[in-house]
This record gives C-alpha cells, structure tokens and sequence, in this order.
C-alpha cells in the first residue's frame, strides 16, 4: 500500500453543549444554556437501538470521554497505526438536526457545530479536514452558512443530512447553487433519523421494525436519491455539482444503473432533459464510499462488482471510526485489486476534495 | 479447559487477575486475554479474526438463544465473547461463532491454576473438546 490513505468518513464527538455556546450569541446562548440538546439523539428508545451500541467500546479515551470525543485519542488510536495520511470529519451529533422541529434553531446549531469543529478540531492535527454540516429544514439559510465557508482551509464539503424530499427535488437547490459557488461536494451522510418520523427519509415499503433491518434497508435512501438527482435533471441544471454518498455501501450500484440506464431508453420522453445515459451522469458526478464493506465469501465476486461501478474513479476509502462497524484500511484495501487499490485509498478522494484537503502525503510517500 | 499435568506456562499468580476482568499477558509474541471468572479461568487471542479488534473489553455474556419468532431467550451466560466492532460473537467454551453465524473462529487457550499459579497453554485447535 504506497499510496497516501485518505479516511473520508471519521466522527469526531462533542462532550455536550457547553462546548458549542461560545459559538452561540448571547441570546441564543441563554436559549440553549443546560439543554441536552447534544447528547439526545435522534435515535429513540421506541425505534432502533443498537443492541451492544453503536460506539466502539474499545475506543474509549484513556483520559476519559466517549470514543469520538479526543482528538489525541484518535490520532493515537486509529490515524497513526493505520497510517492515515488525511481524514475528514463529519458529526453525526450535527446530522442529528434533520430532525429537529424548530428551523432557526437548528441554522444556529449547525454554525456551532461548524465554528466549534474548525475552531477546536482543525488545530489540534495538520491531517484533520472537516464537513460543515447545514440544516435541510431552511435551504436559504444553509446557503448562507456554506457562503461562511468558501474560502476557508481544510473545509472539504458541505454535509447534507436529508428530510423526507428525494435529492432532485428542487427544494435543495439554494444548497447545490452554494456549494457550487464556494467549489464544495454535497457530501450526504445517514443523519440517524431516517425512518424515525414523519419528515426523515423513510425506507422503502414500510417501517422495519429491528435495528437490524433499518441497517440492511438504508442503502435504499440513497439509491432513491442516485435515481432522484439523474431524472430531474440535477447534474442539467447544475453541471458542477458533485455528490458524495458516504456510508451507504456500493454494491447495489450497478444493478440500479442498468435499471436506470434501460428505462431512460425507452421512457426518455418524459424526461427528455436527460440527455445522457443516467449510469454517464453517476460516474461524472457522484462518489461511494467502502465503508460498511459488504463482504461476499468470494473476494472475485467483490472484484467483479468494483468493475461494474467503475470504482477505479467512483469508490472513496473511509472507516467510520469510532463506529462498531468501521473497517480497517488493511482489511478493505487489502480486497481491492492492485490495479485499483490507490484510486481507491486515496486518490479518488484527492480529485473529490481537491487542494483544499490536507494531509501528510510526503510523509506517508516517504 | 485443564492443561495436562505439567504443561502450559505459568503467566502469573492468581492474584495478579482480578475477578470479572481481562488481563492481558503475552504469549509465543501474542497477545492474549486473560478472563478470571471466578470459578474459572478463560483465555483467549485478544484479536477477533475478522478485522483484527482487540476482543476483550466487555466481560463475557450471554447472548440470545434462537427461539420462535418475537420470543426471546437469552442463554449461554457468561461465556460467550461480543467484538466491540462488528458484534461477532464467539463462544468462549470452543471458540467458535455462535449458532452458525460464521465460520471463523477465534484462537482459545487452555487456562489451569495449579499451586495458586496460572499456566497457559497452546492454542486448542479446531475440533478438539475442552
């Protein structure tokens, strides 16, 4: 393995809300002063808990602290053993406000989140790149946020969590208009409260009922949104935009691009804006990450799916650490064919996030 | 899971494995747990075959025993061994994934006090009784 590994999915935790106040004005400060409003998590006690937990239990700060919480921890724990070159942070304490009620409230606790993140995480490590995340519930409002952005080091993309509207539908587009404008990826990441309520994205079908079942059927949100952004025309109406899905596998992609690609022939007329076969616009625009890595007990029938979804270009590495179903780089790039395992450790990242995303790479080439 | 009279090598006194904890020690260059469950000793290869985890960080448990749909049934108590990764789960008796969910196994020592000392010996392999 030579080439510079690029971890695009790590998550790093806030200890409560005390810590985001100081990036809250004085008023907003009063309002959310000795509300748990970090630590409650979208996931209830009524849907689906995980039934060990979905933190590592072996990624406990020594010094105290849930895993995620210490940057020293985590360089210590997994960026240095694994030779991480670079890593980009994503909270998933943020994506929590997909599903919060009230939308002022959730435009300031995202600009917390992300002044707090680039603010106390950013300087701690010279491999440390971040998403800001913006609230889906008001998009003018989650463009102004990412415009806060633009010129900013080591911001690498704009986290989107998504509400219970497909990506094509035209609701997002003051979010796309500024990510394009400040030159970030859309990266949309699971935000916890997919299939919790009315207003999260639900699974398809109807409502499972065991944690278990929600993990297996989550893919679905994101296929729905591959097929969602091609046929309204998104990649049309802004040719810049690019889309990374990041944990919600890679496997189902090609069978869904054939699908995609035979009914775009014969039912083009109603779509006539989509002016190329879907699986072109797929491969130019939107990105997959290996995590969680499906894992058939042939490795040549995971070589053969890699083929057909051109992961030479498509497939970002990522852990997901400190998650109870992170992969290790050795695990997941150690199934990759040679001739694409760089692409995939890190330099389909690098074309993804661009100059903006730091890392050690002479180090690691060295 | 007894030694045979006079094998295994001695890696500690007893007292130096407080009861319901994992102790590592060392062993042919590999790292092992160590779990004083009281009644009995367990030792096992601190690394889940899967992705490499360090396994022994939660106590063994129980787990849920098949059963009919929507009943549960929890069994096994204290002996069988949860990944803090993935949630593989492992039976500490002979090592194996529990209930058919997989053929990986992890590695399992024989654990034996003899004279208030703990002796360990080589990995029991695939098949052979505790």
């Amino acid at each position: 393995m030579s080439a510079p590994i690029v971890d695009c999915d790590v998550h790093p935790l806030v200890a409560g809300v005390a810590d985001l106040l100081p990036y809250m004005d004085q008023g907003w400060r009063r309002r959310f002063d000795g509300r748990d409003v970090v630590a409650s998590s979208p996931f209830s006690a009524a849907r689906y808990s995980h039934p060990v937990g979905i933190l590592r239990r072996d990624a406990e700060p020594p010094e105290g602290g849930a895993p995620g919480s210490s940057p020293e921890h985590l360089i210590r724990q997994h960026v240095e053993p694994n030779r991480i070159a670079s890593l980009v942070l994503l909270s998933l304490q943020a994506g929590a406000l997909a599903s919060w009620v009230n939308i002022d409230e959730a435009a300031v606790l995202a600009r917390a989140y992300n002044d707090y993140f680039a603010a106390e995480w950013l300087p701690r490590d010279p491999r440390f790149n971040i998403t800001v995340v913006v609230s889906p519930h008001d998009p003018e409002a989650a463009a102004r946020e990412i415009d806060r952005w633009g010129d900013a080091e080591r911001v690498v993309g704009v986290f989107l969590p998504l509400v219970d509207r497909l990506m094509g539908h035209r609701f997002y587009e003051p979010i796309y208009a500024a990510a394009i404008r400040n030159d970030l990826p859309i990266v949309v990441h699971g935000s916890g409260a997919e299939g919790m309520f009315p207003g999260a994205p639900p699974v398809a079908g109807g409502v499972p009922s065991t944690y278990v079942e929600r993990y297996v059927a989550m893919p679905q949100i994101a296929q729905a949104s591959v097929n969602s952004l091609v046929f309204e025309g998104t990649f049309e109406r802004f040719p810049a935009l690019r889309v990374a899905f990041v944990e919600w596998g890679f496997s189902w992609l090609a069978p869904l691009l054939w699908r995609m690609d035979k009914a775009w022939r014969g039912l083009r007329m109603e779509t006539p804006w989509v002016r190329r076969p879907p699986s072109e616009y797929v491969f130019d625009h939107v990105r997959f990450t290996t995590e969680p890595l499906d894992e058939p007990a042939d490795v040549r029938h995971l070589h053969a799916v890699l083929e057909m979804i051109e992961a030479r270009r498509t497939l970002l590495f990522s852990t997901d650490y400190p998650h109870w179903d992170n992969d290790t780089p050795a695990f997941v790039l150690g199934k990759m064919p040679a001739g694409i395992r760089d692409r995939v450790a890190g330099e389909n990242a690098r074309e993804l996030f661009g100059e903006r995303l730091a890392g050690a790479w002479e180090e690691v080439a060295a | 899971m007894s030694a045979a009279a006079g094998t295994g090598r001695p890696v500690g006194r007893v007292e130096d494995f407080p009861g319901g904890e994992w102790t590592t020690v060392e062993v042919d260059g590999r790292e092992v747990g160590i779990f004083n469950g009281g009644e009995r000793f367990f030792a096992v290869r601190n690394k889940c075959p899967h992705e490499g985890a360090p396994l022994c960080v939660t106590a063994p448990a129980g787990t849920m025993l098949p059963s009919a749909p929507g009943r549960y049934e929890y069994g096994l108590e204290g002996r069988v061994l949860t990944c803090p990764w993935h949630g593989w789960q492992f039976d500490l008796e002979n090592g194996e994934m529990v209930f058919g969910t997989g053929t990986r196994r992890l590695t399992t020592y024989r654990a034996e006090v003899r004279d208030g000392v703990l002796y360990v010996g080589g990995p029991v392999r695939a098949g052979a009784t505790a």
